[in-house]
This record gives C-alpha cells, sequence and structure tokens, in this order.
C-alpha cells in the first residue's frame, strides 16, 4: 500500500512527477474519478481530502510497485502514454475513427444537405413578389411584407383568394419543413372582397436552417403549403 | 376548462412532442455533456435543477412578454445576450469535452502547469468539473436564455395572450403560465437522455465515454460557431 499526499501548491512528487498536475486536475474535477488507480491498482484507493491543509491523502496500491515495473522507463511516463499503452488497440482505432465519423455527421454533412434541399423544396420567392398556389376552384396568392422577409421581425400576411370564396377567413400555420417548432398561428382578417390580412413573426432557428413553410387553411376547401427561405 | 387552461395544455402537450423531437436534437447535447461528468446518483438531482433554472427563465420571459404583449421588442433587446449565452455554452462544452477525455494536458495548454492556482487553471478545472449538483440551477437558469426556435414560437403565443388580456397582471401571469407549461413538457424527454446518459452501464463503457466526450467537443464548436453567426 502506497500512500502519497498531494500539495495543492506543490507539484513536485517522486514517482510521479509531472503528471501530477492532471492527477489532480482530473482528482479535483472528478471526471475521471481516479481512473487510473482503479484501472490499474488491484484494490480501490481510498482518498480524504482535507481542504483546510491543502492537501489531499491517497491510500492506494502503486501498481509501478512490482518487480516488472520497477526499472522499467515507463514508470515515469505520462499519464496519457501509461492510459495508451494499457489500452486495447481496437479501442484507440474506434475512437479515432469515430472523430472522423462525427466531424462528418455533425459539421459536414448538414451543410451539404442544407444547400441540396434549398433548391429541392422551395416554391416560392417572397422577397420579390406574390406566390400563388391552385386550391381546387380556388387561386390562394399569398404576400408577405416588409420585403426581404426577415425572421425575428413583425410581418404583415396578405392571402387574396380568387374564385371560390370560403366561409369563414383562412389561416395560416408557419413552421420549418422536417422541424416542429410548436404552433405558430396567424389568424386573418377580411379586409375586402376575397382577401385577408394579419401579423405574424417567423421565428429564428439557430440551426441556421431558413426554409420555412406557410401552411395556407381555407376552410371548407383545403390547404396550401408555400416553402420559401428567409433572412436571418 | 378555461381557453386559457386550454391553451396551457396546449403548450404543455406542445413542449412534450418538442421535447422528443426538436429538443432532444438541439439540447440533448448539453444535457448529455452535463450527465457524461456527473457521478450515477447525481444525475437526476442535477438535471432537475437545471430544468428547474431553465424553466424559471422562461416564466420571467413569459411573464414580460404577456404583460407587455410585444415579442419583437423583447428578443431584439436580449439577442446579444443570448449571443453571449450560446458561445458560452459551446465553451462549457468543448471544455467539459476536453477535460473528460483526458487527450489534452489542459495545465500545460494554458500555460500554467507552474501555477495549479492561477485564474485561468481554476476557471477551467471549475468548468471542466462542474459536480455540484446546487450549480446546475443557476446554469439552468443561464442556458434558459440560449436561442430556440420552439421557445420562441411559445413567446409568441404568451405575447399575443397578453395583447388579447387587458388586464396587465393578468396577463403577466397568463404569459408565466404559459411558458411554464411548456417548460415542464419538454422536461420529461431531456430526462430521459440525462438518464441514459448517466447510466453506469454507459459509462462503464470506455469506448462510448471516449465518442461522447469527442461527441461533446464537435457539439460544443458546433454552438460557438452558431453563436458567433447568431
Amino acid at each position: 500500500m502506497t500512500e502519497i499526499l498531494i500539495s495543492k501548491q506543490c507539484l513536485v512528487l517522486e514517482g510521479f512527477g509531472h503528471w501530477i498536475f492532471e492527477f489532480e486536475f482530473y482528482l479535483k474535477s472528478g471526471a475521471w474519478n481516479l481512473y487510473f488507480l482503479e484501472q490499474y491498482s488491484n484494490a480501490a484507493p481510498t482518498i480524504s481530502d482535507s481542504r483546510n491543509s491543502g492537501q489531499v491523502k491517497i491510500n492506494f496500491i502503486n501498481p509501478f510497485d512490482t518487480e516488472e515495473n520497477m526499472d522499467h522507463p515507463n514508470n515515469k511516463k505520462k499519464p496519457h502514454d501509461i492510459q495508451a499503452r494499457f489500452q486495447p488497440k481496437i479501442i484507440r482505432i474506434l475512437s479515432r475513427l469515430s472523430i472522423v465519423i462525427l466531424f462528418f455527421s455533425v459539421i459536414v454533412l448538414p451543410i451539404t444537405t442544407e444547400a441540396t434541399d434549398h433548391a429541392k423544396i422551395i416554391n416560392c420567392d417572397v422577397h420579390h413578389g406574390t406566390c400563388t398556389q391552385s386550391l381546387r376552384d380556388t387561386d390562394v396568392i399569398l404576400d408577405i411584407n416588409p420585403k426581404p422577409v426577415k425572421a425575428m421581425k413583425d410581418l404583415n400576411f396578405t392571402i387574396t383568394l380568387t374564385g371560390k370564396q370560403p366561409v369563414s377567413a383562412p389561416y395560416i400555420d408557419l413552421g420549418m419543413p422536417g422541424m416542429k417548432m410548436g404552433p405558430n398561428r396567424v389568424t386573418l382578417k377580411s379586409i375586402g372582397k376575397g382577401v385577408f390580412t394579419g401579423s405574424g413573426i417567423i421565428v429564428r432557428c439557430p440551426s441556421g436552417k431558413r426554409i420555412w413553410e406557410a401552411a395556407v387553411t381555407v376552410p371548407d376547401i383545403g390547404s396550401v403549403e408555400f416553402i420559401f427561405d428567409v433572412i436571418y | 376548462m378555461s381557453s386559457i387552461e386550454t391553451l396551457y395544455l396546449a403548450f404543455f402537450t406542445t413542449g412534450l412532442f418538442v421535447g422528443f423531437g426538436h429538443c432532444i436534437g438541439m439540447c440533448g447535447p448539453i444535457v448529455v455533456s452535463f450527465s457524461l461528468n456527473l457521478k450515477p446518483k447525481k444525475v437526476m438531482a442535477s438535471n432537475l435543477l437545471y430544468h428547474l433554472g431553465r424553466i424559471s427563465t422562461y416564466v420571467v420571459l413569459g411573464g414580460i412578454m404577456g404583460a407587455t404583449g410585444t415579442f419583437t421588442r423583447i428578443t431584439t433587446g436580449i439577442g446579444g445576450i443570448q449571443k453571449g449565452v450560446m458561445i458560452f455554452a459551446g465553451l462549457v462544452i468543448i471544455v467539459m469535452g476536453l477535460g473528460m477525455s483526458g487527450w489534452i494536458p489542459m495545465g500545460r495548454i494554458f500555460g500554467d502547469y507552474y501555477r495549479p492556482q492561477g485564474i485561468i487553471s481554476r476557471s477551467f478545472r471549475k468548468l471542466s468539473g462542474i459536480q455540484s449538483t446546487a450549480a446546475f440551477l443557476p446554469l439552468g437558469l443561464l442556458l434558459g436564455l440560449l436561442p430556440c426556435g420552439p421557445v420562441y414560437t411559445a413567446l409568441i403565443s404568451a405575447a399575443r395572450l397578453g395583447m388579447e388580456i387587458q388586464n396587465s397582471f393578468k396577463a403577466l401571469l397568463a404569459g408565466m403560465g404559459l411558458m411554464a407549461a411548456f417548460g415542464i413538457g419538454t422536461v420529461p424527454a431531456l430526462l430521459m437522455v440525462a438518464r441514459l446518459t448517466g447510466s453506469r452501464w454507459l459509462k462503464s463503457r470506455e469506448i462510448i465515454y471516449k465518442i461522447g466526450s469527442v461527441l461533446m467537443i464537435f457539439v460544443g464548436i458546433y454552438f460557438f460557431i452558431k453563436g458567433l453567426r447568431f
């Protein structure tokens, strides 16, 4: 059984030397929580942290106190080197592979797929005029002002219906394709024959995705979707 | 059931659905980061405190939106703070990931290997080793300000509700209630993520632990970059 006394001020400790800082770091953070000692000792270490004295006392079986290791140069190696020596090769390979996969899945793929999706699904250019879609015998015309259409701004939505008129005012549900953002409904009021208006806000998604959809529901007739991009 | 109570129920349900969809993807990494760093027995209590803090912030924002009946003016006002919070969250996750992986000797990188009580060293040790359960309440209060699409949407409803209610005090309460209902709805999904992440079985798998720390670093970078661009 070995007993070490780590001073929080003095980092030099015979046998552990230059890596004691990290050791203390792990110890204090609890992130690794005496990983090394648990990993390479046969018995769990006991720890007593005396905050007043500014010292941490640890009793443990030193894994390097074996005949094999006493004169071994690795005895003075950094903890990461020691860890690496004991770590199975497959874990190291998988760890590195995971870095590459995660990099592509988190950083690269979203950027490329988003660029592709943009071109595929946008069916309305709200920044430069109105958009029209047919719904049975009725044409639904959407206009959003002010232009260009920006997120987190008060916007005025106007729906003009030509042809068959609804029994009550239409309404617009704002959302993002493929991402549930919660209910964001723009209620419209009639300001003339077949013309309805209301105010609403398109929120900003921190993911950076800018494609939004306005699902216009015309009671008793049906609904159409306008998909457009907004400016953040 | 009154129309306001129906609205609360609707937003609680929205929170539930959004929680299992949007929140797991967007806020899940934060919960994972915290939970991986915690001892299993502390995971639930810490996460509950984190969510309490987060919901408290939502409630305060909901109250302001309800009382004033405005959304855009207030969100414009707090935009800078939200940007800062997002950058901060990114940095916290990166540091936690680095500390947890053990691959990078931070003491040497930050130049105070010989000064363990230096301010940089102490700060990074604190950040990478948030272990105190109580610390998760202020963390939740702060990260409740993170910009989030569904939260914005709920806040718009709180503002609209405020516009409909003439009495300012009632409007304030209605806004607070709506955001509380929404926030509580998001908790089960994130608690589930925390429970899974904090399980002993998972933590005993070194490879998963390592992948988790790498994921944290990337997610932290993602948050940091998004924060800079916000």
